[in-house]
């Protein structure tokens, strides 16, 4: 296991921007022999741009190849990079459709929704037929809140084209209006309709795992995690499942290692945040407070590379010590992304500086979606307690234990003590 | 988008995007969210599609139609299969106008014997269905037939709970692999017709290393605008597998007079071929109520070999893919009549070629001049296969079919070592006796030098040679 403080600085350099050299030897460093399609792809289009200056196909392509790394390794350096090359391509007004596409996925990487909204709108005109160029309308009118919209965006994308991308799209619309059940066999068939292997396949089997297990599926989800693993070996999301699973089964110190492992490869604010709870969890406050620490330098990073995070800083901060600033903050975040995450980031915020009555109603305005998500059905139920709404507390309550009661976010001893107040128990670990 | 069509994406100089999947970045909103825009759908993706007179039997037509691709032998555990929620369709037109006269429908079933464990085989595989195989699909095989003599329409099972040929899973797990499977996964339906479902060597050769590298062509490496030494060509597909589905019917069958044509310029002797993959429509909450398993959408579809991989835009794929090729000269006639890579010929090779709209040339070779067809049996131009079945078969073929004088080759049907990318690449450049100012050289001599398979395909049905084995 590295060194924590080592992990900080790396990260805050890369925030800061490195010499080109050190940021070479980094580089080579993280990958000897291993070098993906994306690594490939973004050789192959530097190499044309050596030679054909200003072709707009291997900008494309590079723009492209520079997105999937991200998602591979989790560096929020090439949003930058991505955003300069399409700036020369025309940007949110370009004529080219795939400009476009390309331009709204940027602006959906970096929390922009009301303006990758737009471009996804644009897209979809251009583009009448293409499940991808709805893709986008439905992700940022998620993100926004207008649920109906991206409902009916959702079913032209499967319309144009029941695959992987559509139906794990389905599958959000279902967990979000409370249908597990119905969530879960659209996953199952995202799973089906993607290819045979790869990272494609192992992120829809990973949220598949996700889905079962806030049902309180715990070995459905864990051999769910291992499909996901054998498609796409190593792969950090579900490794992050693995280490869920094992948190539910009431072992957080290994779920913890498992974490460091993760935060490793992927140095993502909620692996960090998952790696200091279970830590916390497990008894080792030091080094939980390690790995929150690790999460202010992600922070950093994610803000200076231009991607919108005030919703995911409110919660994290609401968990820990809350100032009465935030309270205003979170308001304007929300107002940006109306959507449950963020009714239900306002509300915690609230709920934590002691402002219970209007955390209830913005609580309210996320159990009436439906989403059974535990954290948000944790924070209903305190809510109601601090309120002195038992029986809704009772009811919140029943939902998180027949979920999964030690997902991140919810503090166990917390829960203990709202079990405790309501009369109930907190069941023990699954086996 | 397969992943041999996101090879081909470069090839036609449209845009890349495809090349590296799209997707938000993982930062940190609701994880839904950074499901990916567009993925592969390899079980569903169609990659070639073959159709020829059988040598042996001349009054039988084979059809071949690939699925997958870009396999390696060594993909065990996890070998790939055919998609159990896909249908898999071949298509026979035999009036001209691209609708189906036949239809054959394939759908896959798989059970898993034991699923504590993760192998395969338990053990040596000595049959299709030996017990030892863990991992075992099936298929059943439907025919649709809709005459035009005013013979009623019939819809009928043909072939039930036909076992998939297993992989080649290496000399241990499979000895003998091509007598004891490959050949013992060939069966008879209930009216005659032979079928065959499973891994092969693919047929299909090409040079996609060079192509996709601004349309190197190695053998001709010394006029491009970036010069390299001339080399040979290197096959990409040599060790590669692909999911076959093959049919062999008689010509008879097929025709729209029941009769086995004779005569090339008779309207009856020309057969259009093209097949199609299928996924259920998913309803959400609208109107009409949820569905999880509804009416089947196309979501792939390939009649000419690289008209949907190079002439299509990435952009308009999914369009093309759920449309039918009766409508293709309303759709695409623009796309196929401006081709992209002719002007990225012009520009990296210097080459002349026809101008705009390719209406001398490109129409008639898609409506089939030359190609056996007469000017009296012209089909409208769209993306399908079509063979004259009058055409006698050639004992001495050639591998680049009607430029070669062979018009028993491409674009006559395809043949399995028809070389449709040089053929291909001269239509694009002009190189044919249709332009006669641009059938000069090098237009008429375009090749990626990748001119046949190292492993050759095999004398009898289903034709493309045993997998590749993972050992």
């Amino acid at each position: 296991m590295k060194n924590h403080r080592t992990r900080i600085t790396v990260l805050l350099v890369l925030a800061i921007g490195l010499p080109p050299a050190y940021a070479a030897a980094a580089h080579a460093a993280d990958s000897p022999n291993t070098a993906t399609a994306a690594d490939r792809a973004i050789t192959h289009a530097e190499r044309r741009l050596a030679t054909v200056k200003d072709d707009p196909t291997a900008k494309k392509s590079l723009a492209a190849a520079f997105l999937q790394k991200v998602r591979e390794s989790a560096d929020p350096t090439y949003y930058a990079k991505v955003d300069a090359i399409l700036t020369t391509l025309g940007g949110p007004t370009s004529k080219d459709p795939e400009v476009l596409l390309l331009e709204g996925t940027l602006l959906l990487a970096r929390h922009d929704f009301a303006k990758a909204l737009v471009v996804g709108e644009r897209v979809v005109k251009a583009l009448p037929a293409s499940a991808s160029a709805q893709g986008i309308v439905v992700d940022a009118s998620n993100e926004l809140g207008r649920y109906d919209e991206a409902l009916k965006a959702t079913q032209r994308m499967l319309n144009e084209r029941p695959g992987l991308a559509s139906l794990s799209r389905a599958s959000y619309a279902r967990e979000l209006r409370g249908d597990q059940s119905g969530a879960i066999l659209a996953m199952q068939q995202a799973v089906t309709a993607g290819p045979g292997s790869g990272e494609n396949r192992a992120y829809v089997t990973t949220l598949l795992g996700n889905l079962l297990l806030s049902t309180g599926d715990v070995t459905g989800a864990s051999s769910t995690y291992g499909n996901a693993l054998a498609a796409f070996p190593g792969f950090a999301a579900a490794l992050a499942g693995q280490a869920a699973v094992l948190a539910a089964r009431g072992r957080p110190a290994e779920a913890a290692s498992t974490m460091v492992r993760v935060v490793e490869t992927q140095p993502l604010m909620q692996y960090a945040i998952a790696e200091g709870e279970y830590f916390r969890a497990a008894g080792k406050q030091p080094e939980a407070d390690a790995a929150f620490q690790l999460v202010d330098a992600i922070m950093a990073l994610y803000k200076a590379n231009g991607v919108d995070i005030d919703l995911e800083v409110a919660v994290f901060k609401a968990d820990r010590k809350p100032a009465a600033g935030l309270g205003d903050a979170t308001r304007r975040a929300v107002q940006a992304r109306p959507s449950v995450t963020g009714h239900d980031a306002y509300a915690w915020v609230l709920h934590r500086l002691g402002r219970h009555r209007e955390a209830a109603a913005e609580i309210a305005k996320v159990v009436a979606v439906g989403d059974r998500d535990p954290v948000f059905r944790y924070h209903a139920a305190a809510i109601a307690a601090a309120v002195g709404n038992r029986a809704q507390a009772i009811e919140q309550f029943n939902i998180v234990v027949g979920s999964n009661p030690r997902a991140v976010g919810i503090d166990g001893g917390e829960l203990q003590k709202l079990a405790t107040s309501l009369g109930l128990t907190v069941p023990p670990p699954k086996p | 988008m397969s992943k041999k069509n996101k090879l081909f994406a470069g090839f036609a100089a449209t845009g890349l995007i495809g090349a590296s999947l799209i997707a938000s970045g993982p930062a940190f909103a609701s994880s839904h969210r950074e499901a990916p825009l567009i993925s592969q759908d390899a079980s569903a993706d169609n990659t070639d599609v073959y159709a020829f007179r059988d040598t042996a039997d001349p009054t039988k037509l084979n059809i071949i139609a690939n699925f997958v691709g870009l396999e390696d032998g060594y993909a065990g555990p996890n070998f790939v299969r055919f998609g159990d929620d896909v249908l898999y369709e071949i298509h026979l037109n035999s009036i001209g106008d691209g609708t189906d006269q036949v239809t054959y429908q394939f759908r896959f079933n798989t059970k898993v014997n034991n699923p504590a464990t993760f192998l395969y085989n338990t053990g040596p595989l000595a049959s299709p269905s030996d017990a030892n195989l863990n991992v075992r699909q099936t298929y059943s095989v439907r025919r649709i037939s809709r005459p035009v003599n005013g013979a009623r329409d019939t819809s009928e099972i043909i072939a039930e709970n036909i076992p998939v040929a297993p992989a080649n899973v290496g000399p241990r797990s499979t000895p003998n692999y091509e007598a004891n499977i490959g050949k013992a996964a060939v069966a008879t339906a209930t009216n005659g017709d032979k079928l065959f479902a499973g891994p092969r060597k693919d047929a299909f050769f090409v040079d996609l290393g060079s192509v996709f590298d601004l349309l190197g062509l190695r053998p001709l490496n010394a006029a491009h605008v970036i010069p390299l030494p001339a080399a040979a060509g290197v096959n990409a597909l040599k060790d590669k597998n692909v999911h076959e589905i093959a049919i062999q019917v008689p010509i008879n069958s097929v025709t729209r007079n029941a009769d086995n044509p004779t005569v090339v310029d008779d309207k009856a002797s020309v057969i259009g071929v093209y097949a199609s993959a299928k996924r259920q429509k998913f309803r959400l909450y609208e109107d009409g109520g949820i569905e999880n398993h509804g009416e089947w959408v196309q979501v792939s579809r390939l009649g000419l070999p690289l008209v949907n991989e190079v002439l299509i835009p990435l952009s308009l794929k999914d369009a093309f893919n759920n449309t039918l090729p009766q409508n293709d000269i309303r759709n695409y006639a623009t796309n196929v009549l401006n081709p992209e890579p002719a002007a990225l010929m012009k520009a990296l090779y210097g080459l002349n070629v026809p101008a705009n709209p390719r209406t001398s040339d490109i129409a008639p070779i898609l409506q089939g001049a030359g190609s056996g067809l007469s000017a009296k049996n012209y089909l409208p131009p769209m993306d399908i296969l079509r063979i004259n079945v009058a055409v006698p078969v050639n004992a001495a073929p050639n591998r680049l079919g009607i430029l070669a004088g062979d018009g028993q080759g491409f674009p006559n049907g395809r043949r399995l070592n028809d070389d449709v990318v040089d053929i291909l690449l001269r239509v694009l450049a002009g190189g044919t006796p249709f332009t006669p100012a641009n059938n000069v050289f090098p237009n008429n001599a375009l090749t990626d030098g990748v001119d046949t398979s190292e492993i050759q395909p095999v004398s009898y049905f289903p034709f493309e040679a045993p997998p590749v084995s993972g050992y």
